[in-house]
């Protein structure tokens, strides 16, 4: 009687294929190789992993932005955290996806900031490269008298 | 009897399902990824922050209505300037910050002037390169 790992060892499938002595009792030689399929498994483990890494990494304000081709890009940004959104889209002013006129970007801006904690008052800012400081310079100075300490620009990581 | 008594001990682990569910999990997520990262740039309004606080070098970078050219300026204590360079181009300035960290490096804060017609595009691409000097608490003046 023989071990399960010896019997094993004869019956596997590399060792039945192989050429110069092929080893097992029950040796047919075969023209299909047996596929051995855990180098396959493993791939797709790899790949898996990889890939459930990846899509961690997605923040929910990314959700929110409208137009990412748009942004601009720079080769050293941060991570975007969550923060209240504001989108500029031909010179009209959306707060949290709700459009605003220009006479209520504040008023909005400090109950919004008034909900929030002190270290979480930071805005950010989604606009197109396009956009002139005229239209951005009212929304940031109203962001800063409403209490929101850091502005964070969205810009696409990469390029130069 | 005999025959019944010899009965395999080897077994050979299905693997197709686990391949199946595999790609599935696959295809999901290569669908769902976002391949496009977004990034920020931190900034604060010189109201408030960089032109009130007396920070021993600032780096000011004056924009030119038209965006081609800029004006560097480096401040101690919000003095006049002892570091003055007009007319750069965006690849000049980059090497003049290079110069001018290399000068004074204790040098970490800057104030981004844009004009009325200044694009988003380029103050960020200011504030880029200011980064990229490690000039890294910026503000942005405002109009």
């Amino acid at each position: 009687m023989k071990s399960i790992l010896q019997q094993s060892h004869l019956t596997s499938p590399i060792a039945k294929q192989s050429l110069l002595r092929p080893k097992g009792r029950n040796y047919k030689k075969t023209l299909a190789a047996s596929l051995i399929l855990t180098s396959l498994v493993d791939v797709f483990s790899i790949l898996v992993i990889y890939l459930l890494v990846n899509t961690g990494a997605a923040s929910s304000i990314t959700d929110k932005m409208k137009d990412i081709s748009q942004l601009p890009q720079a080769q050293t940004s941060e991570l975007l955290k969550n923060g209240v959104l504001i989108r500029i889209a031909d010179r009209n002013v959306f707060i949290e996806d709700q459009q605003m006129k220009p006479a209520d970007v504040l008023s909005t801006l400090h109950r919004l900031a008034e909900q929030r904690a002190v270290d979480d008052r930071f805005v950010v800012v989604e606009a197109g490269k396009n956009t002139s400081y005229d239209v951005l310079s009212p929304v940031l100075f109203a962001a800063t008298r409403a209490g929101f300490s850091k502005v964070h620009f969205a810009v696409l990581k990469g390029g130069g | 009897m005999e025959n019944r008594a010899k009965k395999e001990l080897n077994f050979e682990l299905n693997l197709l399902p686990v391949i199946s569910v595999l790609a599935v999990c696959t295809a999901f997520l290569l669908l769902t990824t976002v391949w496009v990262h977004i990034g920020s740039l931190t900034t604060a309004q010189a109201y408030g922050s960089v032109e009130e606080s007396n920070k021993d070098y600032v780096v000011y970078v004056k924009m030119s209505p038209t965006g081609t050219t800029y004006t560097l300026e480096i401040k101690k204590d919000n003095a006049s300037p002892i570091w003055s360079q007009s007319n750069l181009s965006q690849t000049a300035l980059a090497t003049a910050l290079a110069k001018a960290k290399n000068q004074y490096p204790k040098l970490s804060s800057g104030l981004v002037q844009p004009t009325t017609q200044t694009k988003y595009l380029e103050i960020i691409q200011v504030m880029d390169i200011a980064r990229q000097n490690n000039v890294k608490d910026l503000g942005v003046a405002p109009l």
